[in-house]
């Protein structure tokens, strides 16, 4: 239990995160950083637009597979490390 | 009430009567004097139970019942209906966060331990990264081409008709000074398109088709020709009356223009152009390096020329020579063709930039015949002249432009 929330500790603490959340394979948000409704709202977006990214890449190539995504936005940069059960999500705000 | 006066055995009463007299009732009896034979004789008080109570107990016994037993049965039941006005609940909880159950844990802590690595790699990367400094997005829908159109009925007023690439074609009209009032739309849905070639099977709902370039027909003024992203010219008329398949509301209501979808080119369409001189044929040209002279007729263009290695911009019909065009393209060439003496190689190449940089446009002049301008991606548009080998019609040529028409599969 300690483990997690040190890890999850450890990527907040890197310049510029605003973010970080743990989201299950239904979407749904299990650990967060976050308040509640950004946390839902981003969870479950990125988590449709995650499993999109996936498939585009599989449908590509089947043999290929997503392991990592990368928003680029005006605001922020957003990451997100997918996994069989969960999906990864830190928000980070490039600005120097 | 137990005392009575009554003859008794003289002998026995009289010993208990002297007793008695003597003590207890000496002060009331001794004046009377009465004889001997009647005395006074007084009682032990008896008591006799009351057998009212047991007497009316026993009488009031119920041995049997005679009335036979009532049968019921109910007719019909009335059911009470009734519905909730309203119901007072607690708001709804939105999803919260959920506590990850015991035995998760493990996989969650193992996840974690996974992808750390490559998220703060990520991180650290992203920080330092100037990749995308100075970068902005531009995200509006650029209108990609106008065309003026003679207004019906009053040659000297004029409509703009603007194609772009979220499939919409919209005809304006001026009204009063630099106002312009949208008068018709039409939208291009890949659902709602002719199927007339081998496109590939378009996704259920609809599709928005990119409108690239426009041309008007010479002959027929509702008739048009669209360059689209897709790489096929289609065929449009501005009297089709099918409503487009459009979900999202307009301030007119949009119609479906298509009647004809040609076969093809290999990239998005830059540039289409109908003859001046023949109203079936006309060319389009685009990012495959290609022009393609098409007949109206049939879906597979008549000649395709490989004019460039990278793209072609732009392609126009010269409007004296009927067999004479020009084209634009992204190795900043001016090329001109002629039909009839080269109909495989340019006869003319201009060099309109040095750099190699593309030539984005060119227009020739209809008054003045002998010009031909061309702008690129410098920002500087050239005006050639030209010979009279291209400004004068030769005999025979609209007969070869209608043979090379004909030529139509049968």
């Amino acid at each position: 239990m300690a483990e997690v929330e040190e890890t999850l500790k450890r990527i907040q603490s890197h310049k510029g995160v605003i973010g970080t959340m743990v989201v299950n394979a239904e979407g749904i948000p299990i650990r967060t950083t976050l308040d509640n409704s950004t946390t839902v709202q981003y969870a479950g977006l990125l988590h449709q637009l995650t499993m999109k990214a996936k498939s585009t890449v599989r449908d590509i190539d089947p043999q290929n597979d997503l392991t990592f995504l990368r928003i680029r936005s005006k605001k922020h940069e957003i990451m997100v490390a997918p996994d069989k059960e969960y999906l990864l999500i830190v928000i980070q705000n490039p600005c120097e | 009430m137990a005392t009575r006066a009554q003859p008794g055995p003289l002998c026995r009463a009289g010993s208990a009567g002297t007793v008695t007299l003597a003590t207890g009732g000496a002060a009331s009896t001794e004046g009377r004097g009465r004889p001997g034979s009647l005395q006074d004789e007084t009682l032990g008080v008896a008591s006799v139970p009351s057998q009212w109570r047991g007497v009316r107990g026993i009488l009031g016994e119920t041995k049997s019942c005679q009335t036979a037993s009532i049968a019921t049965v109910e007719a019909s039941a009335q059911a009470r209906k009734h519905a909730d006005a309203q119901v007072q609940t607690e708001a709804p909880v939105p999803v919260g966060v959920l506590p990850v159950s015991r035995h998760d844990t493990p996989r969650l802590t193992a996840f974690l331990r996974r992808v750390e690595a490559m998220v703060i790699r990520e991180l650290n990367k992203n920080w330092q990264s100037h990749a995308f400094d100075s970068f902005e997005v531009n995200w509006t829908e650029q209108q990609q081409t106008v065309v003026w159109l003679p207004e019906p009925r009053h040659s000297h007023r004029f409509q703009v008709l603007s194609v772009a690439t979220d499939g919409k074609v919209l005809l304006w009209q001026g009204v009063g000074a630099g106002q312009l009032q949208l008068i018709e739309g039409f939208a291009l849905v890949v659902q709602q398109l002719p199927r007339s070639t081998k496109l590939k099977k378009p996704p259920r709902g609809e599709t928005e088709v990119g409108v690239t370039a426009v041309a008007f027909s010479s002959f027929d003024p509702s008739l048009f020709i669209l360059g689209t992203e897709g790489g096929f010219p289609l065929k449009c008329s501005l009297a089709a009356e099918e409503a487009a398949l459009t979900r999202m509301p307009h301030s007119v209501p949009l119609r479906a223009p298509a009647q004809f979808t040609f076969s093809p080119h290999g990239g998005p369409v830059y540039s289409v152009s109908c003859s001046p001189f023949h109203r079936n044929l006309f060319l389009s040209a685009g990012t495959d390096g290609h022009v393609h002279l098409y007949s109206m007729l049939q879906a597979q263009p008549l000649t395709s020329l490989q004019l460039s290695h990278k793209y072609l911009f732009a392609v126009r019909w010269s409007p004296v020579r009927p067999l004479v065009f020009a084209a634009a393209s992204g190795e900043g060439d001016v090329q001109l063709f002629d039909l009839q003496k080269s109909p495989h190689k340019p006869i003319v190449s201009i060099k309109q930039t040095q750099d190699e940089s593309p030539v984005y446009c060119l227009e020739f002049n209809n008054q003045q015949t002998q010009l031909l301008a061309a702008g690129d991606a410098k920002g500087t548009v050239k005006v050639w002249q030209l010979s009279t080998e291209f400004t004068e019609q030769r005999p025979r040529e609209t007969e070869i432009l209608d043979q090379l028409a004909a030529e139509v599969a049968t």
